[in-house]
């Protein structure tokens, strides 16, 4: 007799046993991915909303009238013109050091290359708002050293280079964005098909000649995708606007949002700054939606081939090598390490001066001993807990949200992967934005969360949710299916693979992972600077906190401890990225 | 052992919708060593994971033991964690994070049943010796070799105590000479443990090597099911026949007496061959076709020229013309090759009967 007829008593002990199966661990884990999911949505929702409500006496109604109120104002437009000018700067600085960088060090015969790559990565983790302090000491109108310098060759006003211009913050801000278009354009010079420049030089097409007609022209559906991409962050940035041009009333988008939220008189305007974060988020969706299609049309060039081959490398001279280092160098220092260097030296003087014998003999701790230290460790505590917590939390969201993405067969799974990968996209003020209104004027009666440490922990891992769920994807990609299913096959439930065979192997990407979230949370103010009180203060927070007050030297010793503090993690992440770094670079 | 009854599963592919499995019924019996045999794309493999529980069909049933674990209609799946099988994978799939040791415990430590450590000690050792890899305990997984690794997979699967092995394609990594040592290790050892197999490759050697009976597959149907010499004999399509090595193929009509009119001449079949009407194709193998100097046979015989004779070996393959026809013939390789005019003859009882539609 066929056991399809058979036996009904144990078929429904199996029944049972199959169902309390499928509400438990798979479904735990789904559920754990779709809270920040669901929160990530909420987030992006809410700017539409409080942009189009309108408290009246007869209750909440819609209205369209924030949106009037922006574009009646002339302010806004300018705002919009500054935040323009200053992103494309931005781009355009980024893309001119950090494309020929790119090229130096895949395309070139360059010594010791693996340490420029390193230098140019940890170039994305120096925080924005300290190079952006340090220019000012350098470069401001009336304070900085190079205009002071100026001032004794000419004393008139045109011989003074003010960077608290649009412009101006567009070439600060594109210095600390080029490291970004290195990475995303030396991923495009790696991949380049050898034979197409072999191609030219056997007939005759060589050197510079081979390098603008074929080498430049198939990398440049690349470049333009970094572009977009660096076109998509500079619209956005919050550091630099933030420290040059908030004090000189010279907004973009970011500062724009910050100052309707934190006005100097009045009060909040939730409404007009979300009227113009729904503005830039359609902005950054057309941008974001431009960066795939460009990279799919780079794809016909059929560029990026499943072959591995080395690229073609253009045999330097010695005196190639002197420019290349030169070029390098120049940027190292001029773009990365002076900014950071002036700050240092400012923090040791009681006023401005030219490095001189006069000023060396000034030099003092006596900003240092200024600090209002008490609050200054308040905020390394929290800065410490959320980096800790904060990077943790992610991994944890991250690999159950990649799980499901890569190895479930889960119905909208690519939905949630693209949710997941929205805050790369939108910019980080917004979601602050957002946050700061659910807190207060929402949550405020159920969860009194506003001014805690929790509140920046939970946005800060909506934010990093992307970064963590792009680098898991991947990895889990990596890693054969075969090893969990032949786990699975031998009665180990989810849980316990995920715990003994996928974490294990995952354990290299995410040290490093781990690491990069850290130091990223670690230098954190965009997000901060609508979300901090003085009961959840963090580091950055504290130092740009000085600055806004005008105690600039002081700010300057703040920043100076800040980065001694960030430099172990920045050699520890050198120590686990270096044994991981792309093929051929490593040193 | 296994009781598959109208199992179907489609796969959303590029194209349209690919049917992986259509209608799969099969019945394996207890302690059988049974083979899944097909070209790549075939279901085989679909069919090994949806016992596995890898993979969900769409509809039918799986019964394994006295277990349902799989019907549409019951709305019932149990998942592969609680089906108690053991498997071996195509990759091994051999954890590099663990020792050999610990590749062959985690499944018992952290598997549905964990018994004592002592136990699980013992349970390991023992099937390390069976597969005789009991001195490389400590050793890292990665430093195994291929061989190894097949080894390491197939204790662990065997040391969960399973009633049921599922093995899918664990020899395709191994290289020929490998493979063929391996390939009599498995069956001497699964004989021994009473262990029922079911067991996927598209290896008609393998296949025909390992089985007690084959199921031979394509486009997500069981052609037929039959112990080796069975498929070799006797297929019942030229598909299966032409699966499991050459054969010359012969297009002729049926004539009344129950003899065939081909494009050779006239061939007489067996008496229990049952009888064809109209268009038919006959099919022969090389090694059956009889080859002399001069005629030899009173009938099934004509004249035909040899093109090319290669020696291989143990055997010589002649490409003979007969009546502007090329066929295929081995003949072993003991006597001088034949040169210019042969006899070649049709044993009428390995004739290979289909009517002409079915190629």
């Amino acid at each position: 007799m066929s056991v399809f007829t058979s036996q009904t008593r144990d078929l429904n002990f199996e029944m049972w046993r199959a169902k309390s199966y499928r509400v438990s661990q798979r479904s735990i884990l789904i559920i754990i991915a779709l809270i920040p999911a669901a929160a990530i949505v909420g987030l992006l929702i809410i700017p539409i909303w409080v942009s189009v409500r309108a408290e009246t006496d007869a209750g909440v109604a819609f209205s369209v009238g924030a949106y009037r109120a922006l574009l009646s104002d002339p302010f806004s437009y300018r705002t919009l013109f500054n935040t323009a000018i200053f992103s494309a700067v931005a781009t355009l600085t980024a893309l001119s050091f950090g494309v020929p960088s790119a090229w130096i060090v895949e395309r070139t015969t360059l010594p010791r290359k693996g340490l420029v790559f390193t230098l140019m990565t940890s170039g994305l983790l120096i925080p924005g708002f300290l190079s952006a302090m340090g220019w000012v000491f350098l470069l401001h109108p009336r304070i900085g050293l190079v205009n002071a310098a100026l001032g004794l060759v000419v004393a008139a006003d045109w011989a003074r280079i003010n960077i608290a211009t649009p412009a101006g913050m567009g070439l600060v801000q594109g210095l600390g964005l080029a490291p970004l278009a290195f990475i995303m354009t030396a991923a495009t010079f790696r991949s380049a098909n050898p034979e197409l420049e072999e191609a030219a030089a056997v007939h005759g097409i060589g050197g510079a000649r081979s390098l603008f007609h074929v080498t430049l022209p198939l990398a440049l559906p690349g470049i333009l995708a970094a572009a977009i991409y660096v076109l998509t962050i500079g619209l956005a940035a919050f550091e630099v606007p933030a420290v040059i041009g908030l004090s000189n009333r010279v907004f973009t988008f970011s500062t724009y949002l910050y100052s309707q939220v934190h006005p100097q008189e009045g009060a909040p305007r939730y409404d007009l700054a979300a009227a113009f974060g729904v503005f830039v988020m359609i902005l950054s969706a057309i941008l974001s939606w431009l960066y795939f299609r460009v990279l799919r049309e780079g794809h016909r060039f059929a560029v990026v081939t499943g072959r591995s081959y080395r690229p073609r490398q253009v045999e330097l001279t010695r005196g190639g090598v002197r420019m290349a280092w030169g070029f390098l160098g120049f940027y190292l220092v001029i773009g990365q390490l002076l900014p950071l260097l002036t700050l240092v030296w400012s923090s040791l003087l009681r006023y401005f001066q030219l490095p001189s014998a006069a000023a060396f003999a000034n030099l003092s701790l006596v900003n240092y001993r200024g600090l209002p230290w008490p609050y200054l460790i308040d905020g390394l505590k929290n800065t410490a807990f959320l980096m800790a917590s904060v990077s943790t939390v992610v991994l944890a969201l991250s690999l159950a949200i990649s799980w499901i993405v890569v190895r479930s067969k889960a119905r909208g799974r690519f939905l949630l992967d693209a949710i997941a990968f929205l805050p790369h996209a939108v910019p980080g003020i917004i979601f602050a934005l957002s946050a700061a209104y659910v807190a207060l004027f929402i949550l405020r009666d159920y969860v009194p969360i506003y001014g805690t440490v929790f509140l920046l922990l939970s946005v800060y891992v909506l934010e990093r949710t992307s970064f963590g769920t792009r680098m898991l994807n991947n990895a889990i990609a990596q890693i054969h299916p075969e090893l969990e299913e032949a786990g699975q096959v031998m009665g180990i439930s989810l849980f316990r693979r995920i715990g003994t065979i996928l974490a294990p192997l995952l354990i290299p990407a995410c040290i490093n992972g781990w690491l990069w979230i850290a130091l990223l949370t670690y230098r954190e103010l965009t997000i901060a600077s609508l979300l901090v009180t003085p009961d959840n203060v963090t580091l950055p927070m504290v130092i740009w906190g000085l600055w806004q007050s005008g105690s600039f030297t002081r700010a300057a010793a703040a920043a100076a401890m800040g980065l001694a503090f960030m430099l172990p993690f920045v050699f520890l992440y050198w120590y686990f990225s270096r044994r991981f770094a792309p093929e051929g670079l490593k040193t | 052992m296994i009781e598959i009854r109208k199992l179907c599963k489609t796969f959303a592919g590029r194209s349209g919708t690919v049917r992986a499995l259509s209608d799969i019924d099969l019945h394996i019996e207890q302690g059988e060593f049974f083979v899944l045999l097909g070209p790549s794309g075939s279901g085989k493999t679909t069919l090994l994971r949806s016992v596995a529980g890898l993979e969900r069909p769409d509809s039918g049933e799986i019964a394994i033991g006295s277990r349902i674990v799989f019907s549409s209609e019951r709305r019932l799946v149990t998942p592969a964690e609680e089906r108690g099988i053991g498997m071996v994978f195509q990759s091994y799939a051999i954890w590099p994070h663990l020792t050999v040791f610990d590749n062959v415990a985690l499944p018992l430590t952290q598997g549905r049943r964990r018994p004592g450590r002592e136990r699980v000690r013992e349970q390991v050792a023992e099937a390390l010796r069976l597969v005789g890899m009991e001195e490389y305990a400590d050793r890292p997984a990665p430093l195994l070799s291929g061989g190894q690794q097949q080894r390491v997979a197939l204790a662990r699967a065997l040391a969960v105590g399973p009633e049921l092995l599922l093995m899918d394609e664990p020899l395709s990594n191994l290289d020929a000479r490998l493979r063929e040592e391996v390939r009599v290790k498995i069956k001497a050892l699964v004989r021994e443990l009473g262990v029922t197999v079911l067991y996927v490759t598209h290896d008609q050697v393998e296949a025909m090597t390992l089985a007690d009976r084959i199921a031979v597959m394509a486009d997500g149907h069981i052609l037929q099911v039959g112990a080796s010499d069975d498929l070799y004999r006797r297929p019942t399509s030229p598909r299966v026949a032409e699966f499991f090595g050459a054969i010359n193929w012969i297009t002729g009509q049926a004539l009344a007496d129950g003899r065939i009119e081909t494009e050779i001449g006239v061939l007489e079949l067996n008496s229990h061959q049952p009888p064809v009407g109209g268009r038919i194709t006959l099919g022969i193998r090389p090694e059956d076709l009889k080859l002399s100097p001069s005629p030899a046979y009173s009938m099934n015989e004509v004249a035909g020229k040899v093109c090319s004779a290669v020696f291989t070996g143990g055997e010589l393959l002649y490409e003979i013309e007969v009546n502007g026809r090329l066929l295929l013939a081995r003949t072993l390789s003991d006597s001088e090759a034949l040169r210019g005019s042969v006899f070649v003859h049709f044993p009428a009882g390995r004739l290979a009967l289909f009517p002409e539609a079915a190629i």
